[in-house]
This record gives structure tokens, C-alpha cells and sequence, in this order.
């Protein structure tokens, strides 16, 4: 009896044995170079070989560098990024976007970019992005590609409309172009994704005072934004679906071709051309009008350098070798999408483009854009909790239960007790 | 005495491999996490020298800040409501089980049509769900423009009223082939002589399905009606993929909410804390079902 | 039935019959629908060629005209590592479900069937984890894992996951059913507890093994976050992971997202068909 258990649980031991090992064969080669970590977001399997040319690059100039790249789904990024800081495994070198880069620079997580950065360098980015980032007058990003948003709109159904075949220059013709689609075709006019601080900030409204520790956006010039939103739900101009699937529902009901106008970067012109190659042919682009401070909103995908990494130097040094002109250069003639630096951006690819006319008329607009364009995250401290603050709000008001006024007064409040104002 | 030490010897030997990973992987986070829940601790927080900063002990702090957090008291209302999707899921799991428990053409296709939704990754479900539930979507469609149920379409996501039982639904359309197939396995495990003998009694259907079925798989009733209500109330994998909490925050749940603070904001110390708050309402929860159970009369537990 | 029956009680009976079977396949028609709809729409996406998939004016839009298989054949020109992702997780399944069955009976049987002390508070504990959220565990287990130097292994995604205490009382509940007078005659014929586990009990306890089987298959077959937070090497990623690859930075093309899931399941539906057979076939003549 005794050796039959003994049998077994040698058995159960040795099959353990055998998955650790079978693991186990992946593990380090050993060399003595230097091993630099990045990570970066959704690339693989799409964009191998431009990264792999990269990194052959990079490990042919830096003999005594070793570089892992490990490509993460959207939603975990963070998480991963938890567990290996707190674990004592960082990376050395992130992808992020500006909201997230902030929230680790005001954890003290990130090394500061404007110390690391020899002058001379940091003048090549745009200034706007480059300072995106900013959290105590100190840069903890080098941002890598960028995009900058165009009204696409559905020729198809414009048509239908009677509206002639032009994208709206101002928001008032959006509404009203929205106005006509709605009434002649039934399908709506556009969904937009509700950012209230971004569309503040695009029409020089403030949000905070110089302090920052007081919120301001109870005064009617600030209302009257949440209003604009409130009132297009009551006209039946925006879907109601608008907060609650935001900024994928409005790709997906384009896509659908039951969508007059999408709100978005020419990147996702690839997706629509695979998904709904029938509305991509219908498909026409315009400029993103601009707000009263004459500024549009960019979106950046930085590279950022956690304190955790063993080799910040080099890590650096890595980051600004991902976006150097030429290696950016190379990514944006794979995807529409503009470079961060303006060297790149000045190259005569962006007026000439590649040959596909939706998209190069996409590029066009974009880079041009690119002048005006702020990355308009906040840089303030607990700015997810604000966020989520002034977004309860603004569901309130959407779903007409309370007035713009007061939900923005009661949610000034809050801002004001967690920024440390009274 | 030797007898007891070798019988207790033996019982631990066939414990061992799961005390030991239980121990290692469920209970040594678990208690980190309520000593944590003391502590002010950001988990992404760096010292100077780039090494994780310490956690900062303050006492009682968090669970102050749970009972003035209004957000707290949403997600825990929300779960409990959850709780209504229990009775729905087990009597219906139970009936379709009871259905499919026979031989009969189509019995074993229904059986994997079933169990099909269970076996549907959580993303997916969210994409298919999210497609049926906009307010142009096919459910409106079939409601309102086919059927002529309904005179308007239904917000189903974005009606703050609505929100959480389309939430709901999902679970429901998930859960029922979970469970059916527990149930399908209890009532397997009923002899054939059982029934054979009620029936030359004269019994009837449902005096077969309430006198001699139910009985005889309570503890698989008990067993499904824990995990179920365990599952409501700790409910995330829906909310995340399809409302994110909203609208109004009238789907944000307990574990939603204890994932936003930790992960979202960092705060592990307060998410530690709402989640030592939850276990105990949890522990109520499942102490009513342990002693709901074991009055019915169930004299295994 | 009734063996004095008439012909025309015979034909009232048959009638109730014939209602009865209609009303029941009424009500599976229904069930099936609502169980149904959203693959249909998923499998009518995954045989696309052309043309949108998110428009739906009709019923017949669900229908792909023309029919094409080619968007699974995509899927492996597009992530040839698709392979090795269903190699992959085949590993872990197996590994996986192995384990938490073996262990979950190996520690039901004690719990059922034995008294010893520290049964009660081994008992309490284990359904005290069950009310902790465990989402909140995941960091502490990096930790553990690295410490353990099993960070970028199969055996770091599965130790975590290999004790289930729904398991442990799954199998709990099953020894409890089994009459007491068969192990106890075991034992006066001097059987052994692992012999009398293992040959007199363990074969009793099929239905609740395969739904144990089934049910833990599914759970290590679809997990995702944590191989991608322990895990590092590409190549021993699992299937979900990979999926996830059908969906870059910037395009996505709905029909491989669709025909990819459709193609994940399969195997779990083999095996729910594999299984199905044997949990309600096999129990039949043990009761007797």
C-alpha cells in the first residue's frame, strides 16, 4: 500500500518536473551584454519586421546591447507594468500614451526626460508634444507617433441628405449638416467621443485657475459646452449610445454605413477599409475644426523610461533611437499616422504620399494639423478620479435627470476638495 | 490513538498538494492584502533609486474614507441587486436540465448550444452583446419593428434603470448552460429503479420533479446556489467589457469598483480595504445560505 | 402505458403525448435562440468574403454571400505562430485540468469521507477564499512567482490556478452521495485509504470527473491576463493571447476576429461532446 502511494506521488513530482522544464528551456542565454527591455502596444505580428529591422539596427550600433521586445494588448499594459515595478523586473523602456505617462511621472515612477535629453535633441520634437508631458515644469516622455483628428464622412449618405459633397469647416455646420442627415436619411449625423476638457480647452475656456487648485468650469462659458452636448441628445442629433460606447460604437456604426460623419485619426482609415470596404470607397476627409483658441487636439504614443530600469542611460538612448526622424519616418509610410519630430514631418512624403488618395488626403490634412494641434491631458495630480468625477456629471446632464449648471457646479465642487482648494 | 494519528496522517497526505497551493497562491496574497489595507500603498510609486516605495501605514484611514464614499455604497447596491439573477439562472438551469435529461433527437444538440455561451471568451461576449443591445441594434429591432412589443426602442445600456439587467441578461445567458450541466451531472447520478418505482406509483411529472428529483440533488442545489451567488455578487468580466461601470455609474459593481481603485488609481491600499469590506458582506451572504440549507434539512452538511 | 387500455384511450393518450412533445420542443426551440443568436451572427461574419459586417438591414444580410473558408485560412497567413498557440495551450490545458482534478479529488475525499481534526477549520478557510476578489491577488502572485524563479514558464501560469476550491467541493460532494458500506467493507478486507480512494471510490465518481474536467479545461483554455503578465517569450503564449493579435494598433478586420474565436472553441466543444457522453452514460448501472 505504502509503496503504491510512494509510486504515485513520484509521479506527480516528476510531471510537475516536466512543465517546469519544459518552460524552463526559454530561459536567458547568458551573455554579458546588456539587456534592454521594451515594451510596446498592439504591434505584433503586423509591424515585425519594421521592429525587428529597428532593433538589428539598434544592436548593430550598440555592440554591447542585447534588446527584448515585448509587444501588450492595450488593457494590460498597466497592469503588467504594476506587477514587474513592484516585483522588482521593469522594463526599460515603455510605450505609453500622455494620460498614463503623467500619472506615473506624478508617482515619481518615470525618469525626467528634460534631464536625460541633451538640449540639442529635444528641440527636434515639436515643443506641444514634447511638453504634453509635463508634470512640476520637467518632460517625462519622449513622444514617439501622433495623430491628429479629420471629420471622415460617408459621401453615400451625405448625398441622400442633399448635402454637397464637403466636410463641415465649423461646428455649427456639423450640427446642422447632422441636422439634414438625421431628417432625410434617418441615420445620425455623428457620435461624438464627449471629452468636456478637451473641448475647453480647444475654445480657451479655463478649467483650472493658475493654482490649479481651483476648478472653474461652473461659469456659463464652461456650461454652455455641456449644454451643446445636452442639447443634440434632446434633438435626437446624437445617438444615446454616445457616452456609454464612445468612441468604438461611433467606429462601428460607420462602419455600418449608418454613421454621416466619424470623428477620428487617419489611422483607422485601415480598419474601415478591412471591415467595410463599401463605406471606405464612400469615404471622403475634411479638417477637424478648430476651436475659438484655434487649437485642435492631438493624440501622442510616447516612450517613457521607468526609475525602476537598471540602465537609464541607455534606456534613453534606446527611446530616442525608436523615434528618431528616419526610423519614424519608415512607421509612418506603414500606417497613417504622423511623426513627432519635425524633421520627419517636413519630409516631402507627407504632401506626396503613397499613391492611395483617401489616405494621402488623410495625411495632408493631418500634418497640417499637426501646427495647431495640442495634446490637451490635464497634468494635474488624481486626474482619473477628476475625470470620473466630471464624467458622472456630464451623464447626468446627457441623460437629462439634472441641468448642466448645477451637475458642472456640483462637480466643481468635488474637483476643488480633492485639488485642495476651498 | 494510533488509529486516530495514522486515519489524520492520511487525511493530510490526500490534502497536502492543495494546502500547500492554496496556502502559497490564494491565502498568502489574501492576508498581504488585508494587512495592506492599513496602509496608504501606490503601487507604482518609486523611490529615488528607482526601487518600489514602501507603503505608509494609517491605521483605520481607508476604511474611514469606504463608509463616507458615496461610490461605495453604488457598487454595493449594485451587487446585491445582482443577487436577483440567482433564483432566475437556478430555476431555469434546473428546468432545462430536468428537459434535457432524457433520451430524445436534438437533446444532445441543445445540450452543446447550451454550453456553448459558457465556453465564449469574455471579449467576445461583450462584442456579440453590445452589437444586439444599441438602440438601433437587433434586439430593438425584433422588439419594436418585428414583434411590436414595444412601442420605443429600449435604451438597454444606457438607460441608467435598465443598464444593470441587461448586464444581467448576459450572466443569465452565460450562467444557464453552467449550471444545467452541474445539474445534468447531479441528476444523472439519480437511479433509474427511483424513478422507475414512482412512476409505477402512479406519480406524475412534477410530483417525480419536486418529490423525488429535488431532493435527491440538493447538494448539488446548495452547491450551484453558493457559487451562483458568489459569482452575482463578485461579478466583473461583463461590466468590464460592457458598460465600464456606467451610465451614471449604475453598473458599477463591488469588484468593478475594487479593480478601478487598484489598478485605475493606483490605490491598493483603499482597493484592499473595499475588498476586506466586501468579504464580510460576502460571509453574510453565504453564512444565510448555509443555514438556509441545512434547516431545509439537508443532513450531509 | 397501461397494458388494459382501449383504442381510443390509446389515441387520447397519444394525443397528450404528441402535445406534450411539441410543447417541449417549443421550449427548446426558444432556449436555443436565446443560447444561439450572437454565434450565429459570429459564424455568419467568420464566412464573409467581402462586403460589410456590421450592416444589418435584413435577415438575410446574416447570410455570407459569397461563402468563404478563407478567412480562417487567413488567420494562419496572417499569425503563423497560430500553431504554436494551439500547441501551447494544449500544454497548459493538459498540465492544467490534470492537475485539478487529480488534486481536487485527492482533497475531497479527506473532507467527505474522514474526521480528523482541523477538518472544520481547513473547510472554513477554504470557502474564505472564496470571498476575496481574486483580481486582487495578481500582484502578490508575480512576486511569489519570480521569488520562486519561475517567471517566463508554463508552471508559472498554472500553479496559480491548479487548487480550485469549487473543485475540492465538487468532488466533495460526489464522495458524499456514495453509500457509506462500500468502503467499509473495503476496509475489513483490509484495503488501504489511497487503495480504496483510488479502486472503489474514484470510479464512482465519473459524472462529477468530467464535469470537473470540463468545466477546469474552459477555465485554463480562455485564461489571458495572467500568461501575458508571467509569461514573455511569443512562443509560449496561448491561444487567447494570440488572438488577441488579430487586432493591432490600427486595423482590425472583424472577419479573422470572428472566425478566430469560432476556431478557439472548437476544441472545447470536442471535448464538452467527448465528456457529455461520459457524464450521463457512464453513471447508468452504478446504482444498482
Amino acid at each position: 500500500m505504502f509503496a503504491g502511494r510512494v509510486k504515485n506521488f513520484c509521479l506527480l513530482i516528476l510531471a510537475s518536473l516536466l512543465i517546469i522544464i519544459a518552460g524552463g528551456c526559454a530561459s536567458r542565454a547568458n551573455t554579458d551584454k546588456i539587456r534592454l527591455e521594451f515594451w510596446t502596444i498592439s504591434l505584433k505580428p503586423t509591424y515585425n519586421d519594421y521592429m525587428n529591422g529597428l532593433i538589428g539596427r539598434y544592436e548593430k550600433l550598440h555592440p554591447d546591447v542585447e534588446l527584448e521586445w515585448i509587444d501588450l494588448p492595450i488593457n494590460v499594459v498597466m497592469q503588467k507594468l504594476m506587477a514587474s515595478i513592484a516585483g522588482g523586473a521593469s522594463p526599460d523602456v515603455v510605450n505609453l500614451n500622455t494620460d498614463y505617462a503623467l500619472i506615473l511621472a506624478q508617482n515619481n515612477a518615470l525618469v525626467s526626460m528634460d534631464k536625460m535629453v541633451p538640449a540639442d535633441i529635444r528641440a527636434g520634437y515639436f515643443e506641444n508634444l514634447w511638453e504634453a508631458s509635463r508634470w512640476k515644469g520637467e518632460s517625462y516622455a519622449v513622444p514617439w507617433y501622433v495623430s491628429t483628428q479629420l471629420i471622415m464622412y460617408n459621401k453615400k449618405i451625405f448625398k441622400e441628405a442633399g448635402l454637397p459633397e464637403a466636410a463641415p469647416a465649423t461646428w455649427d455646420e456639423v450640427v446642422a449638416v447632422s441636422k439634414a442627415v438625421r431628417k432625410k436619411t434617418g441615420f445620425y449625423g455623428f457620435m461624438p467621443a464627449v471629452k468636456l476638457i478637451n473641448d475647453w480647452r480647444m475654445n480657451g475656456v479655463p478649467v483650472l485657475d493658475e493654482s490649479k487648485k481651483h476648478a472653474l468650469f461652473d461659469r456659463p462659458e464652461a456650461v454652455a459646452y455641456l449644454e451643446w452636448y445636452v442639447n443634440l441628445r434632446k434633438q435626437d442629433l446624437i445617438p444615446a449610445e454616445t457616452l456609454v460606447l464612445g468612441y468604438q460604437g461611433a467606429l462601428d456604426r460607420y462602419q455600418a454605413g449608418s454613421l454621416g460623419m466619424l470623428i477620428t485619426g487617419p489611422q483607422f482609415l485601415l480598419r474601415i477599409a478591412k471591415n467595410a470596404p463599401d463605406v471606405y470607397a464612400a469615404t471622403a476627409v475634411g479638417p477637424y475644426p478648430p476651436g475659438r483658441a484655434g487649437i485642435v487636439p492631438v493624440a501622442t504614443m510616447n516612450f517613457v523610461v521607468p526609475r525602476a530600469s537598471k540602465n537609464r542611460g541607455k534606456a534613453v538612448d534606446l527611446a530616442l533611437f525608436l523615434t528618431g526622424d528616419e526610423n519614424q519616418l519608415e512607421f509612418c509610410k506603414l500606417v497613417p499616422l504622423l511623426p513627432s519630430r519635425k524633421k520627419a514631418a517636413s519630409d516631402e512624403f507627407f504632401e506626396k504620399g503613397k499613391g492611395s488618395p483617401l489616405e494621402d488626403d488623410a495625411i495632408r490634412i493631418s500634418v497640417k494639423q499637426l501646427s495647431y494641434g495640442r495634446d490637451l491631458s490635464l497634468g494635474v495630480k488624481d486626474s482619473n478620479n477628476l475625470v470620473r468625477i466630471l464624467n458622472q456629471a456630464v451623464e447626468s446632464a446627457f441623460y437629462g435627470r439634472q441641468e448642466p449648471a448645477a451637475v458642472l457646479r456640483e462637480a466643481a465642487k468635488q474637483w476643488d476638495e480633492i485639488l485642495g482648494g476651498n | 490513538m494510533k488509529k486516530i494519528f495514522k486515519n489524520t496522517l492520511a487525511a493530510y497526505l490526500f490534502l497536502l498538494p492543495a494546502l500547500v497551493l492554496l496556502v502559497v497562491f490564494t491565502l498568502y496574497p489574501m492576508i498581504r492584502g488585508i494587512t495592506l489595507s492599513f496602509y496608504h500603498f501606490n503601487m507604482i510609486q518609486t523611490t529615488d533609486a528607482g526601487l518600489p516605495a514602501p507603503p505608509v501605514f494609517i491605521g483605520l484611514d481607508n476604511y474611514k474614507g469606504i463608509f463616507g464614499d458615496p461610490l461605495f455604497f453604488m457598487a454595493l447596491r449594485n451587487s446585491l441587486l445582482y443577487l436577483l439573477i440567482v433564483p432566475v439562472i437556478q430555476i431555469g438551469a434546473l428546468v432545462i436540465a430536468v428537459l434535457l435529461n432524457r433520451k430524445a433527437p436534438g437533446v444532445y444538440f441543445m445540450r452543446t448550444a447550451m454550453y456553448l455561451p459558457v465556453i465564449t471568451s469574455i471579449v467576445i461576449v461583450g462584442i456579440a452583446w453590445k452589437w444586439l443591445f444599441v438602440s438601433d441594434g437587433l434586439l430593438n429591432f425584433f422588439l419594436v419593428d418585428k414583434l411590436h412589443l414595444l412601442s420605443e426602442p429600449v435604451g438597454w445600456l444606457t438607460d441608467r434603470r435598465i443598464a444593470l439587467f441587461s448586464v444581467m441578461l448576459v450572466t443569465l445567458w452565460q450562467g444557464l448552460g453552467y449550471y444545467m450541466v452541474l445539474y445534468l451531472s447531479g441528476l444523472q447520478a439519480i437511479s433509474p429503479e427511483h424513478l422507475d418505482a414512482a412512476k409505477i406509483d402512479g406519480a406524475n411529472h412534477f410530483d417525480i420533479f419536486t418529490k423525488i428529483m429535488i431532493p435527491l440533488i440538493r447538494p448539488t442545489i446548495m452547491l450551484c446556489v453558493i457559487i451562483s451567488c458568489l459569482g452575482a455578487l463578485k461579478v466583473f468580466g461583463e461590466i468590464y467589457v460592457m458598460t465600464g461601470g456606467g451610465p451614471e455609474n449604475s453598473t458599477l459593481t463591488m469588484v468593478y469598483y475594487i479593480f478601478v481603485k487598484g489598478f485605475n488609481d493606483f490605490q491598493m491600499g483603499y482597493a484592499s480595504a473595499l475588498g476586506v469590506v466586501f468579504a464580510f458582506i460576502l460571509g453574510i451572504v453565504s453564512y444565510i445560505n448555509f443555514k438556509f440549507f441545512r434547516e431545509g434539512g439537508l443532513q450531509y452538511y | 402505458m397501461r397494458e388494459d387500455s382501449n383504442t381510443t384511450d390509446d389515441t387520447e393518450v397519444r394525443k397528450i403525448r404528441y402535445a406534450w412533445k411539441i410543447l417541449f420542443y417549443l421550449a427548446l426551440a426558444v432556449i436555443g435562440v436565446f443560447a444561439l443568436v450572437p454565434f450565429v451572427w459570429l459564424l455568419s461574419t467568420s464566412l464573409k468574403s467581402a462586403g460589410n459586417v456590421f450592416r444589418l438591414e435584413s435577415l438575410t444580410d446574416l447570410i455570407p454571400k459569397p461563402l468563404t473558408l478563407s478567412n480562417y485560412i487567413q488567420i494562419w497567413k496572417q499569425i503563423p505562430m497560430m500553431t504554436r498557440f494551439f500547441l501551447n495551450s494544449f500544454i497548459i490545458c493538459f498540465f492544467g485540468v490534470f492537475f485539478q482534478v487529480l488534486i481536487s479529488a485527492l482533497a475531497g475525499y479527506p473532507l467527505a469521507r474522514m474526521e480528523f481534526p482541523g477538518k472544520k477549520l481547513i473547510m472554513v478557510t477554504m470557502v474564505a477564499t472564496l470571498l476575496l476578489p481574486v483580481e486582487a491577488n495578481l500582484v502578490v502572485n508575480f512576486i511569489t512567482i519570480r521569488a520562486m524563479h519561475l517567471y517566463n514558464t508554463y508552471a508559472a501560469v498554472l500553479l496559480p490556478g491548479l487548487v480550485s476550491v469549487f473543485g475540492i467541493f465538487l468532488m466533495r460532494q460526489s464522495f458524499l452521495v456514495i453509500p457509506k458500506d462500500l468502503d467499509d467493507a473495503a476496509r475489513i478486507d483490509g484495503a488501504s485509504e489511497w487503495a480504496i480512494w483510488r479502486h472503489v471510490l474514484m470510479p464512482l465518481c465519473g459524472p462529477s470527473t468530467a464535469v470537473l474536467t470540463i468545466f477546469s479545461f474552459v477555465a485554463f483554455w480562455n485564461t489571458f491576463m495572467w500568461p501575458l503578465i508571467v509569461l514573455k517569450n511569443e512562443s509560449m503564449y496561448p491561444l487567447t493571447v494570440g488572438l488577441s493579435y488579430m487586432a493591432n494598433m490600427f486595423s482590425s478586420d472583424f472577419r479573422l476576429v470572428a472566425a478566430g474565436c469560432l476556431l478557439a472553441m472548437i476544441p472545447v466543444v470536442i471535448l464538452f461532446l467527448f465528456n457529455q457522453r461520459y457524464f450521463v452514460q457512464g453513471i447508468q448501472g452504478i446504482g444498482k
